[in-house]
């Protein structure tokens, strides 16, 4: 055989056994400690660290929320451990990667479910994604902390071991709806996600409002996540003519192709609202500049900016990771000390305990009190706080409700 | 109304050049390039990285980028391609697969465009958010310089293909290949050259993507199948038909997402119900050769 042949085939060869090598062992992050030295069978008592699972987008279209929610868990984790951790024990967090995709974040669940050192689980960030971490979580009786993700369905579905920290979707657009209720709009044309996401924002938000105010136009226009281009449904939305553009985006690349496609086709309403997601997140400043100056958006308040422990928060990770923490961070980080507190008063460390120490949480955090209820067809839901905030050169600034309002609300000047 | 035709046109340029270069290599190679997008995608990272490292206008990379995406193209075809070729043209169909698959993953290594979504974007960006307006129309600014880089570079193409001997040597080996060896024409460098100018054009057609869409590692998924649908709309082989078609495509998704509620959301829809019309009505495509 010549020399050639001979080559090709030992490049192909390695090049095949590389890659069901990395196949067998991908989506793990590389600060995921697989317990490959101790044996499944070890109690979490026993170790000297007490681990906690989470399902995050490290990779894809949606990896820089799963950077974020890493980062500050992080931060939290790193104070909370310095102080002597969690009953004596290191408090550790295992990530393994979503992809932002339901049926990987699936996998990834089950993979920490199946991790018996694991006790609790949070992160899931997508509404998909979350929901399929709830679903899989309950069917194994592990307690599931919701730290962001706002799939109304996830706490709406009667389980036992799932809880929610922050408000859902439907949620997100309370303060709007309290600031409509003296400042009520003329005509509203909702740009809005064909996905779970943007299903919960209307479902179980806007359509209460606008179901009771009949009087009010009121057009929805569907787009697909990930679409590119964006300007003939907002050719549509011009020709309605509407007063306010509310606009929901999963990501900042969705958020980012709207508002461009906005000014391409010159829509040129009052003001334009985001719903959270990709339009609360600096990812859509960075990406759309200028054009971001004066949207507004409706979501998860960014925590107590009154709270003195939420300004040494803000500047300590500003320091550390170089940006400013968002309403994300803020979960992420109260999520933490949350699942400490959770841990520290649970009788023992197995998931049963666990799950009794959450339901009792009764605590303050810089993202608000956190206390577990069942009201309006929720159960285990925290009474999320949500708040109007509005982007000005790069900055989001909290417009409403008054109490915590940083400044007025300035009216879209028109494109120049 | 008008809007939304111009608005066709100009993303009906860009999809043009695209297929161009997939029609030019299934015509004379009858090679199926299932890694066409890919180069898209490539173009775009060359648009980037040029951008932010030297301050490169998105069209005068188009210079670097043209020649870089030719050579790559080349390369696989003679090192790969053309090994697959001597089989069966199936297999040429799995071969570019799995290079598609490949070359989506390396640009995903953080050394080239990581996992993120990317956007060319900066104070020195002529072109980012830049919309001419004429009348009440409004024009994408980048897309319609590229719907005239279209332009000449098809009429370029169809001058190389008529006038040059190198052309005459693709046409010669597209036609005959045993009869081109047997006159002296040095068929696997044409064929590779062809390649070459294929994934040329889809790195030109990256460049000017690139101004207005976001940049990631699998977008080239997005393309090949507009690519594939215009070529086969246009015929297989055809450079007019390219061209046409890829401005059909434009038009019809422009107009389908505008006037039908909800269209948007079913946007791909459009090109696919013209594919499977025109391939039931006549199916060698609008300029294609019948057998």
């Amino acid at each position: 055989m010549s020399f050639k042949r001979k080559f090709l085939k030992v490049i192909s060869g390695l090049t095949m056994a590389s890659m069901v090598l990395a196949a067998c062992s991908g989506g793990n992050e590389e600060n995921s400690s697989s317990s490959n030295s101790a044996s499944p069978n070890t109690p979490a008592a026993e170790s000297d660290t007490i681990k906690v699972g989470a399902v995050l987008p490290m990779t894809g279209s949606s990896s820089v929320f799963g950077q974020k929610f890493k980062d500050a868990y992080s931060l939290a984790l790193d104070e909370i451990n310095e102080a002597g951790g969690v009953k004596g024990k290191k408090l550790e967090v295992v990530i393994e990667d979503s992809q932002e995709k339901p049926n990987i974040g699936k996998t990834a669940t089950e993979k920490l479910v199946s991790n018996e050192e694991i006790l609790m689980l949070t992160g899931g960030r997508s509404s998909g994604v979350t929901l399929v971490e709830a679903q899989v979580a309950e069917e194994n009786k592990m307690p599931y902390l919701i730290d962001h993700g706002s799939s109304d369905l996830a706490t709406m579905s009667g389980y036992e071991y799932v809880y929610r920290l922050n408000p859902t979707a439907g949620m997100y657009t309370n303060a709007l709806r309290d600031y409509w209720e003296e400042n009520p709009p003329e005509s509203v044309a909702h740009v809005n996600v064909d996905n779970a996401y943007g299903e919960a924002v209307y479902d179980y938000g806007l359509k209460k409002y606008f179901e009771a105010n009949p009087d009010i136009q009121y057009d929805m226009f569907k787009y697909k996540a990930g679409e590119l281009d964006l300007k003939p449904i907002m050719e549509q939305v011009k020709a309605k003519d509407p007063q306010i553009v509310i606009m929901t985006a999963g990501d900042d690349n969705d958020a980012t192709q709207l508002i461009k496609a906005a000014k391409e086709a010159n829509l040129e309403p009052e003001l334009f609202i985001g719903t959270g997601g990709g339009h609360s997140i600096i990812g859509f400043a960075n990406q759309a500049d200028e054009l971001t100056d004066t949207v507004l958006t409706a979501g998860p308040w960014h925590g107590n900016k009154k709270d003195p422990k939420w300004k040494e928060f803000f500047d300590k990770f500003t320091e550390k990771f170089g940006h400013e923490p968002g309403e994300h961070e803020v979960e992420a980080y109260s999520a933490i000390y949350v699942i400490a507190d959770v841990l520290n008063r649970a009788e023992n460390l197995d998931r049963e305990s666990v799950n009794k120490a959450l339901d009792e949480t009764d605590m303050d955090t810089i993202f608000g009190h956190i206390k577990f209820e069942d009201f309006d067809g929720y159960n285990n839901q925290n009474r999320g706080m949500s708040d109007v905030s509005q982007w000005m050169d790069g900055k989001l600034k909290t417009v409403y409700p008054t109490e915590y309002a940083e400044s007025e609300i300035i009216p879209f000047p028109g494109w120049k | 109304m008008l809007q939304t035709l111009i608005d066709g046109l100009s993303i009906g340029g860009v999809y043009a050049i695209i297929a161009l270069g997939l029609t030019l290599i299934f015509g004379v190679l009858r090679v199926i390039n299932m890694a066409h997008g890919d180069f898209v995608m490539i173009g775009m990272f060359i648009t980037y990285f040029l951008f932010n490292s030297l301050g490169l206008d998105p069209f005068i990379s188009i210079f670097i980028s043209a020649p870089v995406c030719f050579m790559i193209g080349y390369c696989l075809y003679r090192v790969f391609v053309e090994k697959a070729r001597k089989v069966s043209e199936e297999n040429t169909l799995l071969l570019t697969a799995g290079a598609s698959v490949l070359i989506a993953n390396i640009m995903a290594l953080p050394f080239f465009l990581g996992p993120n979504f990317l956007r060319l974007t900066g104070e020195n960006l002529y072109w980012e958010n830049k919309i001419w307006h004429i009348g009440s129309i409004s024009l994408n600014a980048p897309l319609v310089i590229g719907f005239f880089i279209t332009a000449l570079l098809i009429f370029l193409l169809h001058l190389f293909l008529i006038k040059t001997d190198t052309g005459l040597a693709i046409r010669a080996s597209a036609q005959e290949p045993e009869a081109a060896k047997i006159v002296g024409i040095n068929v696997a460098v044409i064929a590779g050259l062809t390649f070459g100018l294929g994934a040329a054009f889809a790195g030109v057609s990256g460049n000017i993507l690139a101004t207005t869409y976001p940049i990631y590692a699998n977008i080239g998924t997005m393309f090949i199948v507009k690519a594939f649908i215009i070529v086969v709309l246009g015929g297989m082989g055809s450079v007019p038909g390219a061209a046409i078609g890829g401005l059909i495509l434009g038009i019809a998704e422009s107009f389908g997402a505008t006037y039908i509620p909800g269209g948007t959301g079913f946007k791909d829809i459009f090109g696919l119900l013209i594919f499977l019309f025109v391939l039931l009505v006549r199916p060698q495509g609008l300029f294609g050769r019948g057998k």
